[in-house]
């Protein structure tokens, strides 16, 4: 009798503090984002910045403290791997993650099927919202369709006269298809298609033959040092001022990598640092960013960012860290502060925020990082907005239950 | 037929920059049987110093970038590679791939993941045209300065005592030691050469390619391709090799660009098939 007597005053001992420490329990937020490999600068870059997010929040969430756990997205399998850790686990809430579509795109498959709702910060792929969509994924990235709608009239006024660069995955088709669309609804003309092995480094073979085909815009579907390295030989080859170079999707790190005497190109992008009309938050983002990093913040840190600052607006709104709740949440939470509303839309959880076209060149002002300068808002009234990011039609997205 | 002689042209000049990595690795696998999957990362490496010293001290001192990747060999070589001589090849590869990813995080920590901006010196901008073939300034240096390391490369083997020794000691290396030769000595300074030759590439090809910790994995493909087709150790192959992948790569851009990343791999197999020790292998009786 009295063994027993002893065991259980054991047992309330050691649950004692548990009880008392469940209230104060920290939420757990995962991060599966590249450490490693091609995609560690963006990687690297939307880990801080969703960091950062936490930090601005006071490292607190509906009372409770925030605790980040960042793993690495090394490929596609590793992140599935990861994500599954996270969730078993350290029983993470949510999870930011995903460097490319690829690992996006495994991801969203466990997230749908262990209820745990996967934000996808960098995935351009339409799928991820499109198709493959489900209840438990988000995604905070652009899509293709929708940054080439947005170049297109800037492209248009350059020339009709297109020719198509294509990495040879899912981007650079994308590119290929939906700037096709946009070129033959202003009754342009197909100077040329080519489909370039990803990881190319040498592109004078193909600026050899754009150069015969004379072209007036060059669409380049490609990313990462693709990328870079296209426009540091297009630079060499003398074409910089003589011939258009236009993107769906551009990152800030591509202008640093190629430098400020190279830098040139009509993108789209959803958020540029030194834009003036960015709100006060974003502002005060991209100040305590520079203090501490010694650099602004490239879009992949916005990205970072916003996905983290919307996670924990929907956490506070649903007050529960259950997967369910938080999805709900997530479904509804808009930050309309300022001029910018950037809110998940119901229907497909893609993120609805206005772009801006920019143009890249060298740095004009003092500041020697910007090498892109903000063209237009698109679209330029609000209510074109939602429109903008596709009809259901367009999308053909069906979430699904919880 | 005007675009193909063009693409040919720009083929060749792009094989030079190949050429200059796989003499490396040939030289390397010729003497020491190491098949170094680290040259990669001495490519980056030669270039990552060449962006820093010509921030630093302008473009003169660029010069020293291969030496210091030379250097890195060396101190590599005494190290680490000396201790897999005669081992069993898999323990090579293994130590060589895990060196590559040991300098990549390195520069990783170091400049960080990014690229780094490098452009050619203002005077060798802009480009020439003979005819239906357009070059840039720079590629012609490219191609003037490779040679040139070609020919002195190939005079140091052909014509000075450590050239006898080394390709001597390729052939037999225990036979050369029994004369009185201080091998240990000649194999560090061999697999020096070969760093020497990757970090000079890496000075070459930066103002082209983006200077990033990965660029090594780029260049040091086509490298294996050539060393192979080429025959191994053989500098003859090494050299016609990497012509041969420039211009097929270019023509294959021409006419079917996405299989120009395959094609240099089904030349390859083509020459493998008819000639399996590859275009100028001869018979090494120490890899028999």
């Amino acid at each position: 009798m009295k063994r027993y007597v002893y065991t259980i005053a054991v047992i309330a001992a050691a649950a004692a503090p548990q009880l008392a420490a469940q209230t104060a329990d920290p939420v757990k937020i995962g991060l599966v984002l590249s450490k490693t490999g091609p995609f560690a600068e963006p990687g690297t870059a939307a880990a801080n910045g969703a960091q950062l997010a936490v930090e601005m929040a006071g490292r607190k969430v509906a009372g409770r403290p925030i605790e980040v756990i960042w793993l690495d997205d090394a490929n596609p399998q590793s992140s599935q791997q990861n994500f599954t850790k996270l969730v078993e686990e350290d029983r993470v809430a949510a999870v930011l993650g995903g460097s490319n579509s690829a690992s996006s795109l495994a991801m969203a498959a466990v997230a749908r099927r262990v209820k745990v709702p996967l934000i996808v910060v960098a995935g351009a792929a339409r799928e991820i919202t499109g198709k493959e969509c489900n209840r438990y994924t988000f995604r905070t990235q652009l899509t293709v369709p929708v940054g080439v709608r947005a170049i297109a009239p800037l492209a248009a006024e350059k020339g009709k006269k297109w020719y198509f660069l294509s990495a040879n995955y899912a981007l650079g088709q994308d590119t290929y298809s939906s700037a096709r669309a946009e070129l033959q609804k202003v009754g342009g003309q197909e100077a040329g298609q080519d489909l370039v092995p990803i990881g190319t480094s040498d592109f004078s073979s193909y600026i050899l033959k754009i150069r015969q085909a004379k072209p007036d815009v060059v669409i380049a579907g490609m990313g990462g040092n693709d990328l870079n390295n296209l426009l540091k030989q297009w630079a060499e080859y003398g074409l910089r001022d003589k011939m258009a170079v236009a993107s769906p999707v551009i990152t800030d790190t591509a202008m640093w990598a190629v430098g400020s005497e190279v830098a040139t190109g009509i993108y789209a992008k959803q958020w540029h640092y030194s834009d003036p009309g960015n709100s006060s938050a974003e502002k005060s983002f991209v100040q305590t960013w520079r203090a501490k990093h010694g650099k602004p913040p490239a879009i992949e840190a916005w990205q970072g960012w916003m996905s983290a600052r919307m996670v924990l607006a929907a956490i506070e709104q649903a007050r529960s860290t259950n997967g369910a709740a938080i999805v709900k949440a997530l479904e509804t939470v808009k930050d309309t502060s300022d001029r910018n509303p950037a809110y998940y839309r119901a229907w497909d959880h893609q993120l609805i925020h206005p772009l801006v076209v920019v143009r890249g060149g060298s740095a004009a002002g003092e500041d020697k990082f910007d090498m892109l300068q903000i063209v237009r808002k698109v679209p330029e009234t609000s209510s074109e907005l939602d429109a903008m990011y596709g009809s259901p039609a367009e999308v053909g997205c069906s979430l699904g239950e919880l | 037929m005007d675009a193909i002689l063009s693409q040919i042209a720009n083929g060749l000049v792009l094989g030079t920059v190949y050429v200059v990595v796989a003499l490396g690795l040939s030289i390397i696998f010729g003497l020491l049987g190491i098949v170094n999957f680290a040259h990669g990362a001495f490519v980056a490496l030669g270039a990552h110093f060449a962006v820093s010293l010509q921030q630093q001290f302008g473009w003169p001192a660029v010069i020293f970038a291969p030496l210091l990747a030379g250097l890195c060999g060396v101190v590599v070589e005494l190290l680490l590679i000396r201790r897999m001589y005669g081992k069993e090849p898999l323990l090579t590869l293994v130590l060589t791939f895990a060196l590559a990813l040991l300098i990549e995080a390195l520069l990783r920590q170091v400049f960080g993941p990014g690229g780094q901006p490098f452009q050619p010196p203002a005077a060798l901008k802009g480009f020439q045209e003979f005819g239906a073939i357009l070059i840039t300034n720079y590629r012609l240096f490219v191609l003037g300065v490779a040679s040139l390391m070609l020919v002195g490369l190939w005079a140091l083997l052909t014509f000075t005592a450590f050239g006898r020794i080394l390709r001597a000691g390729s052939r037999d290396a225990e036979m050369v030691a029994l004369l009185g030769i201080n091998m240990p000595r000649v194999m560090t300074a061999t697999f020096g050469l070969g760093c020497l030759a990757a970090g000079a590439a890496g000075v070459l090809a930066a103002p082209l390619w983006t200077v990033t910790p990965t660029m090594g994995a780029a260049a040091v493909m086509p490298a294996f391709v050539i060393v192979t087709i080429g025959g191994l150790g053989s500098y003859v192959g090494a050299i016609i090799a990497g012509l041969l992948v420039g211009v097929v790569t270019a023509v294959a851009v021409q006419v079917e660009p996405q299989a120009s990343t395959a094609a240099m791999y089904l030349l390859m197999v083509a020459v493998l098939l008819l000639r399996p020790r590859g275009l100028f292998g001869e018979r090494w009786e120490k890899f028999e």
